[in-house]
């Protein structure tokens, strides 16, 4: 009994540590990562000032190449969508929301179209045309069909 | 009031068309886009005054489905209201975006004279407070000023190099009509018969952000209110009722400022009397307290009200009030309002409570 004790502390430091290796390697992806605008659209100069940026995600006809571009709210996940709400909209989620409500109930305008996964995000952004969204660049990276514009944020 | 039939088809076709639409995946396919909203809310009232007419309780339940289908640069928008006390077609507007945040729009519209119910039309939930000031009130509330028109609208945002901008807007068509009971507002299909006159309504305001509602704006209305239907023993055929409004939005913080005043003349053409001005206005300060609790206080008031003969046309006119509104949003899309009022009208003093659930979905 004596000898049992060693060893069972033993496999659950080796538990520990292996769980901490995975939650660092996590962390650091995470905090290794950014978030970029991205797009279906093929024109390589494809940019769009924070404002109209901004503007789009409100409700507002914002142009590009004479095409009325398309925004996606990507909530694919929490802290991406903190950062939409800090660094693209720069309002609370509650005003956010109510931002987006009285524009439709003012003049009928249509609300961001919302993911909740990236496959849905993928699909969406190949499939209609002039879409624009943000994801986390090692989400998207090398999906064909889809370009990076640029960076929204990094840590 | 009730809708009539052709009125009421026509708002059945617009308002469900988007929400069959809207079954599909994103609400959304190569035909267009459609969008639907459900503001809805449930209200217990009791006033209690001076005068037996102020005394009543009553429950009300109301919903306001609005409905929109856009393909290209054309847009229907529709707005429906449907409530114990009324159903009514409030908006039918088919419009054309012809440059970027530049509409042009034809049907049934609100005027774009009005600060407070340009934000929040019918939609009960984003409104701040139960109750709307008396100067904002809807024709058939007791409103003094034409609220519909039917006719053609212009809306246009200027924005400058930062987030600020200009936002214009003017309306032309015909108006509400006067009657024993104050304003009818005009119906899309109005009876045959039933006198209606043009009024012409615009907006100017300058906003710090475009995206908000904070800033100064000024507002116009120019109207002619036909009184053949209103029961007046007098020889003018109608009023001429010129209206002017300043308002400012401002917001710091958890507070929230808003104030706007009226400056009104009605002449009474053809009877040989002279101007009848008057002036109302309300200033609102709120606070939001934290847990989705905020706090409301709004005092209305207005000047040279008991000479006017064109208010003496409207026997519910409040001349002051004291407005103070508790408001807990429970849920995201969900509230309770708690609201007390010392109202002043025609006959006397009275006091107002009421509690208010008001939701919007999806």
């Amino acid at each position: 009994m004596e000898r049992r004790v060693p060893v069972m502390a033993s496999r659950r430091d080796i538990l520990c540590l292996a769980m901490a290796v995975l939650v660092a390697r996590q962390a650091s992806a995470i905090e290794d990562d950014t978030v970029v605008l991205v797009t279906a659209e093929p024109d390589p100069d494809f940019s769009l000032p924070t404002v109209k940026l901004r503007k789009l995600f409100l409700g507002f006809t914002v142009l590009h190449d004479g095409n009325v571009l398309q925004p996606i709210r990507n909530r694919s996940d929490e802290l991406l969508d903190k950062i939409f709400l800090q660094h693209i909209v720069a309002m609370s989620d509650e005003a956010y929301e109510r931002r987006v409500l009285s524009m439709s109930l003012r003049q009928g305008r249509q609300r961001p179209r919302e993911v909740y996964s990236r496959d849905t995000l993928i699909q969406t952004l190949l499939r209609i045309p002039h879409c624009i969204s943000f994801a986390w660049q090692s989400d998207l990276r090398g999906v064909p069909g889809i370009h990076m514009v640029r960076t929204l944020w990094r840590p | 009031m009730i809708m009539a039939r052709r009125q009421a088809f026509l708002a059945m076709l617009v308002l469900l068309a988007p929400i069959a639409q809207a079954g599909g995946s994103d609400g959304s396919d190569e035909h267009g886009r459609s969008n639907w909203l459900l503001f809805g809310n449930a209200d217990a009232n009791a006033l209690e005054g001076d005068a037996s007419l102020y005394d009543s309780t009553d429950l009300v339940v109301a919903a306001d489905l609005l409905g929109s289908w856009e393909t290209g640069s054309f847009r229907i928008l529709g707005e429906l209201f449907l409530s114990t006390e009324e159903q009514e077609l409030e908006r039918l507007q088919l419009g054309w975006e012809v440059v970027p945040e530049t509409y042009a729009w034809l049907g049934r519209f609100h005027q774009p004279g009005s600060a407070w119910n340009t934000r929040y039309h019918h939609g009960q939930f984003l409104q701040p407070s139960i109750t709307r000031p008396t100067i904002e009130s809807w024709e058939d509330e007791g409103g003094v000023l034409p609220q519909h028109l039917v006719g053609a609208l212009g809306e246009t945002r200027l924005q400058l190099a930062d987030e600020s901008g200009f936002l214009l807007a003017a309306g032309a068509g015909i108006g509400p009509v006067m009657t024993p009971s104050g304003l009818a507002p005009v119906s899309l299909f109005h009876a045959r018969g039933v006198e209606r006159r043009p009024t012409f309504s615009f907006r100017a305001a300058f906003l710090q952000d475009l995206a908000s509602d904070d800033g100064i704006e000024l507002v116009a209305m120019r109207s002619e209110i036909g009184l053949s239907d209103s029961g007046y023993a007098g020889p003018s055929s109608h009023v001429d009722l010129d209206a002017v409004g300043l308002s400012l939005g401002w917001a710091l913080q958890r507070w929230q400022l808003v104030s706007t005043i009226y400056a009104m003349n009605a002449k009474f053409v053809g009877d040989g009397g002279g101007n009848d001005e008057f002036f109302a206005g309300y200033l609102q300060l709120s606070r939001k307290l934290g847990r989705g609790l905020s706090l409301l206080g709004r005092f209305e008031g207005s000047a040279h009200t008991n000479d006017s003969r064109y208010l003496a046309l409207f026997p519910d006119f409040v001349s002051q009030r004291a407005v103070f509104d508790l408001r807990w949003d429970l849920a995201p899309q969900q509230a309770l309002s708690l609201e007390f009022a010392a109202a002043q009208g025609r006959y006397g003093n009275f006091q107002e409570l009421r509690l208010q659930w008001s939701a919007v979905f999806p």
